[in-house]
């Protein structure tokens, strides 16, 4: 199974809403990458820090319709599995509050730290399943292992995002966050800042996700593992980087929403192997409701052992 | 004086019977003319003993006192018997082999039943009483407030309350009694296993397995089982690094009618961690759960 848990949500606000167009492209990247082998997708919401998110109105605070989505392209492809993703720009951790609302409506948490003292406090403090940087601009702090890596032992994974490269620089120059950023450095820079992650993590806990805003900027898993052994990861780290850490930055996400505490976790599914993670039956607009888990007892063995047994 | 002697008065009810006699010592005692007694005299009270409620009333037998000793003994008797149990299981495992091994064409079947007995295994039949008492527990647990709702609107469909009020009750929950599946685990041999479990140690759950095609999830059309799925009996489940199945039956809501023999019954399904529930059973009780790094769960 391959995870790309970077697929970004066209808009980066609440108040516009997604074009047909922007929504048809996206369908088509996720299909795409679905003929490439990808199945478990993550939408991603980014945000900056000044955004207002409306905390009050829970129904509000997910922009993302999966379920629209879902409904769209599970006729043709019922293996597209979909989940939904926030990233949170911070320049200064004091003015991002109010994420424990948030924890509920996303199925991953994501920071952008853009200064020392924001990665310092998102890998300290915050609850969150991954880190990403801006690799395409300089970073300006130096990443120290001590702080990479006691967040890597909390669980929390480094996201490699490849468009940067394969973009190319007209895609990143239309990108809002950086627009100043001299253009032909940005490959440059996602190489050096690559390699500083790869160093300071030990090569451990990294992900790598397309960030493809276009069907072509994806890339299979084959190229992308060629990529990463430029830079330096072995074959089994390399690997670990689209299967295992993925599936493991899904499982932190699912479940902080569908378990307590990751002792008992909603639903049981003794077939699909994976029934942390799944997110087919719940509300998407209110995840905890767990009206949806009801199921008929005979649906499962253990249920119809159930059934015999209480007959008697 | 209109002191009400209240701490007095209270002690006097542990010693006297009658109101009457308090009322006179107590006059007495502060009397300006009377005695004035510097101390007050507490008897044994010879009253009619207050029954206690069931749990708290203690055996009348002098062995009925729990002393520390017959609590690690019971502790230790219970892992010597399942101990033994597990080794019994291994005897008659090995028989059955021996007997499959010398099989000819006209060999008669394994008295299994015989040796079931010889070795006092036992089967799951035995703990099904315990599940549906296990089942009753659940219910009254997690829908106690829905079977409330449920008396003044019974036509109303069952609302199972949120996860958040689900989850923290079930992470605190008592297991013996439950039927578990393991659906995941790092020895593959145990996926499927399921059974009652009769012992939630810390590290590991003691489960009683039904034998034959009810033993794992694929034997249910089965024709030959391995000898230790013929034999059922205890299984020990490693915690660690398995995920275990089980279903809670919702309360049948309808109660009037006689037509829902044939309805079916719908449960929730729940998964736990098991990596995360290595605790003993009384220490989970109180426990303050945790999120950690997910990558040692499975």
């Amino acid at each position: 199974m391959l995870y790309d848990l970077n697929v970004p949500w066209p808009v980066n606000d609440y108040h516009t809403k997604p074009t047909d167009v922007e929504l048809y492209t996206l369908k088509n990247t996720i299909v795409t990458l679905h003929t490439l082998g990808y199945d478990h997708i993550a939408i991603n919401f980014q945000i900056t820090e000044s955004v207002k998110i409306p905390l009050n109105q829970t129904h509000l605070i997910n922009p993302i319709d999966i379920a629209s989505l879902q409904k769209s392209l599970s006729p043709q492809f019922p293996s597209i599995k979909l989940f939904s993703r926030l990233t949170i720009v911070i320049y200064d951790p004091a003015k991002l509050q109010g994420l424990a609302k948030l924890q509920a409506q996303f199925d991953i948490l994501a920071i952008q730290p853009l200064t020392e003292k924001a990665l310092q406090l998102s890998t300290t403090n915050l609850d969150i399943d991954l880190i990403s940087f801006n690799l395409g601009a300089k970073l300006p702090f130096y990443l120290k292992h001590k702080t990479i890596g006691s967040a890597v032992d909390k669980g929390i994974k480094f996201e490699i995002c490849y468009n940067n490269l394969i973009s190319g620089s007209i895609g990143y120059a239309n990108s809002p966050t950086n627009p100043i950023d001299n253009i032909q450095f940005i490959k440059k820079n996602f190489i050096y800042n690559v390699l500083q992650l790869v160093r300071s993590s030990r090569s451990k806990g990294l992900i790598i996700s397309s960030g493809a805003t276009l069907p072509l900027q994806t890339r299979n898993s084959e190229d992308i593992l060629n990529l990463l052994r430029t830079f330096g990861l072995d074959q089994s780290r390399s690997k670990s980087c689209v299967t295992i850490n993925p599936e493991r930055v899904l499982v932190n996400g699912r479940l902080r929403i569908k378990s307590f505490k990751q002792t008992i976790v909603m639903d049981n599914n003794e077939i699909s192997s994976n029934s942390i993670i799944d997110n087919d039956k719940e509300d998407p607009k209110k995840k905890t409701d767990s009206n949806g888990y009801k199921k008929r007892l005979d649906s499962t063995s253990s249920g119809r052992l159930l059934k015999k047994q209480r007959k008697r | 004086m209109n002191r009400t002697n209240a701490l007095e008065r209270h002690l006097l009810t542990r010693c006297y019977n009658s109101d009457n006699q308090i009322e006179e010592l107590l006059k007495t005692r502060y009397s300006l003319t009377g005695d004035q007694k510097p101390v007050i005299h507490f008897t044994q009270y010879k009253g009619q003993a207050k029954t206690k409620s069931l749990l708290h009333s203690e055996p009348n037998t002098s062995t009925g006192i729990i002393t520390r000793e017959r609590k690690v003994n019971t502790r230790k008797d219970l892992q010597v018997y399942i101990k033994q149990t597990l080794d019994n299981q291994k005897k008659v495992i090995k028989k059955i082999q021996a007997h499959n091994r010398k099989k000819t064409s006209d060999s008669n079947p394994f008295p299994l039943s015989k040796f079931i007995k010889l070795f006092s295994i036992p089967q799951y039949e035995e703990f099904i009483g315990l599940n549906n008492l296990w089942q009753n527990y659940m219910q009254d647990l997690l829908f106690v407030n829905n079977n409330n709702n449920a008396n003044n609107d019974k036509s109303k469909p069952l609302h199972i309350p949120s996860m958040t009020t689900l989850l923290p009750k079930l992470s605190t929950a008592d297991y013996n009694g439950c039927l578990l599946t393991v659906i995941q685990s790092k020895n593959s041999n145990l996926v499927g296993l399921r059974g009652i479990v009769v012992w939630d140690s810390q590290h590991s759950f003691i489960i009683c397995v039904p034998s034959k095609e009810d033993s794992k999830e694929w034997n249910e059309t089965k024709d030959d089982f391995s000898p230790s799925e013929m034999l059922g009996g205890f299984r020990a489940v490693p915690k660690q690094k398995s995920l275990f199945a089980f279903d809670v039956i919702l309360p049948k809501q309808s109660t009037n009618s006689n037509d829902d023999e044939d309805e079916e019954d719908e449960c929730v399904g729940f998964t736990m961690i098991g990596s995360r529930f290595e605790f003993r059973a009384v220490d989970r009780s109180g426990k303050k759960f945790k999120s950690h790094s997910v990558d040692g769960i499975l």
